[in-house]
């Protein structure tokens, strides 16, 4: 059995640890593509029966404007929740319409217009289920993972897709119709229970990491539509016109092939049977030329060529329903060319969009996907309607504007070519080829050659970033260029290639790889290691002698191996002594003579084998390497903790928050825990008596966790705590706000918040202008100059405190209004320069509602001016003070600085006055404050 | 001895630190080493390890390659900033012109604040952009008189 997985994982190239989510992948989208193929057949033996083929077109052109009206929708909620909790929810929706649509047709009602929405609601299941499916795959797998196995996890639909089809075809005759729904239904709810193990298990870790970058204000103002990007680039113009034409030429088709099966077979459960039947045909020539020869085909022909096979086909379909317009002939242009369509064409259409930038594709690739595709179905219906309304074409006839098409899309293939070479020239020379984003295989012989080419140059870096492009190529080609640069000097080279050789035959490299094993660098040296325990007849043996190796480092590389290989394999699991290993390598007593800095290295892979091993019993090793002196040992035993994911770590890292030198690392391993952190972490921020400096660690965390829940907590204690906090809640929020626009925030919390800020900001400038007044006054009366300095310090601090203040304010508005606006408006007010002030004054002006205005606008337009503080004393009754009052008011605060501040200045005064509010400072925690009082009261 | 919140107030006219809020100079000020220096006393030599920068709080201090004076650093002024940027040795040498009092800033504390305290390395880059502004406007300038 363990022969035959490793079989399987060769033949795949899945990697060690990684079968369990392939498995899991694989079988959602066979149960998914399975479920539609079922249902397919059954709307559309329906619709012809009831409605006719000659309706078709109304129907293309209703699936066109729902299919883009839902997935915008789909993709407005993909922003609000997490794809996790979207699967399931649409699952769920999808199994109840299912139910509803079995009762309906159970008690015979069947009427045309419920035949209309199950038409449509069968095309948007496809598209909505297959477009969360691979939404979420790219959680499950990271993006090194996706470019090789998405290829299998796709051919795991296409299996489904025989499947749903022959099943139709077996049960259509007996079951009938109508209850296939039901059988559809069940196989979605086998989805339900797969796609939330795929979530909990593998997507939920993945998801907050991928977007802890992002920064909610420097959102760009100037973002381009989609739109407007394809009409700069001729490139991106022919590539949508590429697609947009053969989606057109597709649905001509589907009319053909429709029309001519209802001419032939009237009976509806015949007619269900026999889409069934020819659409499994159709996924298995799919299946085949995919497995095949679609690789050797973009290989042997190169891009152009294989993107002119779909069309071929479909002008032999075409060309033979014209002269014959027969069953066989529409059932040749449909298999022929939905074969086509969905191995080679698929796979050389992908080519195309490798050389265009991350940034740019993730902005039109949807858009071509979704927007021309659904156009182009809604303009077929229309030209449909036209020519067999109008003009009255036969069926045979509609092959002459196919073939016509066709003749353009030609023309449009040969053009794209000589564009797509020339944008992968700039792409390369400019390195805009993100490998991060990159999921496609490159078959293109053009580009193989010249990217091996790259390989002789002398460049490290230039070769790394070629080795990376190539990751998932399997070719004899590049076996020689590996071979060598297995001898190269740079050690991120060799490593890199050790990662690649998963897949080639260990004759080719198993001898190369041996002397890696002592290569001076612990890395190579790992992956050596690895890569002879996968391809070695006797790994126990081999793993043995290594760790028994002199060399310390060869130890630990075989220690890393074990790890990785207790992780992943259950066999492994049960035949190993991990316990022993562990204390035969790293125990106390053998690591007692080594020199400090190899004990500490030690410590560190000790770390990282019971991180990767997650073996419980270990545990408690991390616990002791906290209490390390050295950093390094700390960061790292923070970080295997969160590898293990187990949250009995959390009140510990939590803890580290305070260790300035590991401080970082705890924070991202906390947000790494996402939701599981999120209780603890907030009932931390809540503890009066908790530390405030990890207090004021906790938002930042919370923000980078991207759940509604994370949301609430911050916006719900957005009173608690002291203005420094309230700060970091605040920027968290920006940032969760500018991911999730749709979550809402404590409106009411918010509210309040912006308005006691705005009272604060009044009440700091009522005392700076009493500290400006007497700057001035003391200028000409007898004022000792280490007064007039103390009084200049407590107006600078109290102007540093409200250009905070107005921060805040534009950053809680940013949570009300647009962050973008908010955040652009903001940068015009501090600028120096006029103009820019003006408009962004302008443009508040016209945002806010009447009551910020009222007390925002002055704010920003009468800077410290004696209005202010008029306006001061009209919105909150703030009173002008002297100064006594100011540095009582300021000593009562809750601003350590400011305090500290009125303390220096209270010393050159009167300090007999402030005495015994001084007094209780003298053993402040805030050290400044604390000192000052001290000196204040001595002097 | 200045206490911190007097070297705040000292920080605060120093011309690499004027752009930073008071209360991180704070931080700043916590960090800082009073020094007291004889007239003639050899506070760094050329080709030493660059790992700490000065401000002068009293007297002058003479910054010289060999015997020729590159500068005299007075009130206020720093010297050796360029220690915390780079791993270079120091390219001069630094003498007391006369009885000092220095406070001087470690290398590897003020990193770490830097890290720390985004409000700082902000404030620190813009006085360096200031000052780079100004040394581009005046190159400007000599370029412009030479054309003329």
């Amino acid at each position: 059995m363990a022969k035959f997985k490793k079989q399987i994982r060769l033949l795949f190239d899945i990697r060690e640890g990684e079968g369990k989510k392939v498995t899991l992948m694989f079988s959602l989208i066979f149960f998914l593509i399975a479920s539609l193929l079922i249902i397919k057949p059954v709307r559309n033996s329906l619709f012809l029966i009831e409605i006719g083929a000659e309706m078709l077109p109304y129907a293309f052109i209703l699936v066109a404007l729902f299919s883009a009206g839902m997935v915008a929708l789909f993709l407005e909620y993909s922003k609000k929740f997490h794809i996790g909790r979207l699967t399931r929810s649409v699952l769920n929706i999808s199994i109840l319409s299912l139910i509803a649509f079995w009762l309906l047709l159970h008690y015979g009602i069947e009427t045309k217009l419920f035949i209309y929405v199950l038409y449509v609601w069968v095309a948007l299941f496809g598209v909505i289920t297959t477009m969360q499916f691979w939404l979420l795959s790219n959680y499950v797998f990271g993006i090194r993972q996706a470019k090789r196995l998405f290829g299998l996890i796709g051919a795991g639909g296409i299996s489904g897709g025989i499947f749903g089809g022959y099943l139709t075809n077996f049960l259509a005759p007996f079951i009938g119709t109508k209850n296939l729904l039901l059988l559809s239904a069940s196989f979605l709810v086998i989805c339900i229970y797969l796609g939330k193990n795929a979530w909990v298990l593998y997507g939920r870790k993945n998801y907050s990491d991928r977007f802890s970058n992002i920064y909610p204000l420097e959102i760009s103002a100037q973002e381009e539509s989609s739109f407007k990007i394809i009409g700069k680039s001729k490139y991106l113009i022919l590539l949508s016109s590429t697609i947009g034409i053969s989606v057109l030429v597709a649905n001509l088709v589907d009319y053909q092939f429709n029309t001519i099966a209802l001419q032939n077979i009237t009976d509806q459960n015949e007619l269900t049977a026999f889409f069934g039947f020819w659409l499994s045909n159709l996924s298995i020539f799919s299946l085949l030329i995919q497995l095949f020869f679609a690789g050797k085909i973009i290989n042997l022909f190169g891009m152009r060529t294989s993107l002119l096979f779909l069309p071929l086909s479909l002008l032999i379909g075409s060309v033979a329903i014209f002269i014959y317009p027969v069953i066989f002939s529409a059932l040749l242009m449909k298999v022929s060319s939905g074969a086509f369509k969905q191995s080679i064409n698929k796979s050389a259409r992908e080519l195309l969009f490798i050389p265009i930038t991350a940034e740019i594709k993730n902005k039109v690739k949807a858009f071509i996907d979704v927007f021309i595709a659904n156009f182009a179905t809604g303009l077929s219906g229309v030209l449909l309607l036209l020519i067999t309304l109008t003009l009255d074409f036969s069926v045979e006839q509609i092959s002459v504007i196919s073939i016509f098409l066709i003749f353009i899309w030609s023309i449009l293939i040969y053009k794209i070519k000589a564009e797509y070479v020339d944008t992968f020239r700039t792409a390369i020379e400019k390195r805009t080829i993100d490998l991060e984003e990159q999921q496609l295989n490159l078959n293109d012989a053009t580009l193989i050659n010249s990217l091996l080419n790259v390989l002789d140059s002398p460049n490290d870096n230039q070769v790394l970033y070629v080795l990376s492009l190539l990751e998932n190529f399997k070719s004899e080609k590049l076996i020689p260029h590996l071979k060598r640069l297995l001898n190269n000097s740079s050690w991120a080279v060799k490593t890199q290639i050790l990662k690649m050789l998963d897949g080639y035959s260990k004759g080719e490299f198993y001898e190369p790889v041996l002397p890696l094993v002592y290569d001076p660098n612990l890395e190579v040296k790992i992956n050596a290691v690895s890569y002879l325990y996968g391809n070695t007849d006797d790994p126990d043996n081999l793993i043995g002698e290594y760790i028994k190796d002199d060399n310390l480092q060869t130890k630990i590389a075989a220690m890393m191996c074990i790890a990785e290989e207790y992780r992943a394999s259950s066999e492994f699991r049960e035949r190993t002594d991990i316990e022993n290993l562990f204390n035969d390598v790293f125990s106390d007593e053998s690591i007692k003579p080594m020199s400090p800095e190899e004990a500490n290295t030690m410590r560190i892979y000790a770390s990282n084998f019971i991180g990767i091993s997650s073996y419980p019993a270990l545990y408690h090793h991390l616990y002791k390497f906290m209490e390390s002196e050295s950093a390094e040992v700390r960061k790292s035993a923070i970080k295997n903790m969160g590898t293990t994911c187990s949250t009995e770590f959390l009140p510990t890292i939590i803890e580290t928050l305070n260790d300035r030198k590991i401080q970082k690392y705890a924070r991202e391993v906390l947000a790494g825990y996402c939701d599981d952190a999120v209780p603890l972490l907030v009932e931390r921020l809540q503890d009066t008596n908790e530390n405030e400096s990890i207090k004021n660690t906790i938002p930042s965390i919370l923000g980078r966790i991207y759940s509604d829940e994370t949301t609430h907590a911050l916006s719900d204690n957005l009173l608690i705590g002291n203005r420094a906090l309230r700060f970091e809640m605040i920027k968290s929020l920006n940032k969760l706000n500018a991911r999730f626009p749709e979550i809402e925030t404590n409106t009411a919390n918010v509210n309040k918040a912006i308005m006691e800020e705005i009272e604060y900001y009044y009440r700091l400038s009522a005392i700076i202008s009493v500290e400006k007044r007497q700057t001035s006054d003391s200028d000409n009366a007898e004022a000792s100059n280490v007064q007039v300095q103390a009084r200049q310090l407590l107006v600078s601090s109290l102007k540093d405190k409200n250009e905070n203040t107005l921060e805040r304010i534009f950053r809680l508005l940013g949570l009300k209004y647009s962050s973008s606006d908010m955040y652009n408006t903001y940068l015009g007010i501090v600028s120096n320069n006029l103009k820019l002030r003006e408009n962004a004054i302008e443009l508040l002006d016209n945002i806010l509602n009447h009551k910020l205005k009222l007390y925002v606008i002055p704010i920003v337009d009468m800077k410290e001016s004696e209005q202010l503080i008029t306006r001061a004393k009209s919105f909150f009754d703030i009173e002008i003070m002297d100064e006594e009052e100011c540095i009582s008011e300021l000593l009562n605060g809750d601003d350590e600085w400011l305090k500290t501040c009125s303390i220096y200045l209270a010393s050159t005064l009167n300090i007999s006055k402030y005495k015994d509010k001084i007094k209780d400072y003298l053993n402040d925690s805030h050290p400044v404050l604390r000192e000052t009082a001290n000196l204040a009261l001595k002097n | 001895m200045f206490s911190i919140i007097e070297k705040v107030i000292f920080l605060q006219d120093v011309d690499i630190f004027k752009h930073i809020l008071s209360e991180d100079l704070s931080h700043i000020a916590a960090i800082t080493v009073e020094r007291i220096v004889e007239g003639g006393e050899v506070i760094y030599k050329e080709g030493d390890v660059a790992d700490s920068m000065y401000m002068v709080i009293e007297g002058k201090v003479r910054l010289h390659v060999g015997e020729s004076v590159v500068m005299i650093a007075g009130l206020k002024d720093v010297f050796g900033a360029w220690s915390l940027f780079d791993d270079e040795v120091r390219l001069t040498s630094a003498t007391a012109f006369e009885d000092c009092r220095l406070l001087k800033i470690e290398k590897s504390y003020m990193l770490e604040l830097l890290a720390d305290h985004v409000g700082i390395t902000e404030g620190i880059l813009k006085a360096m952009a200031k000052r780079l502004h100004g040394i581009a406007r005046k190159i400007g300038a000599d370029f412009d008189k030479v054309q003329d």
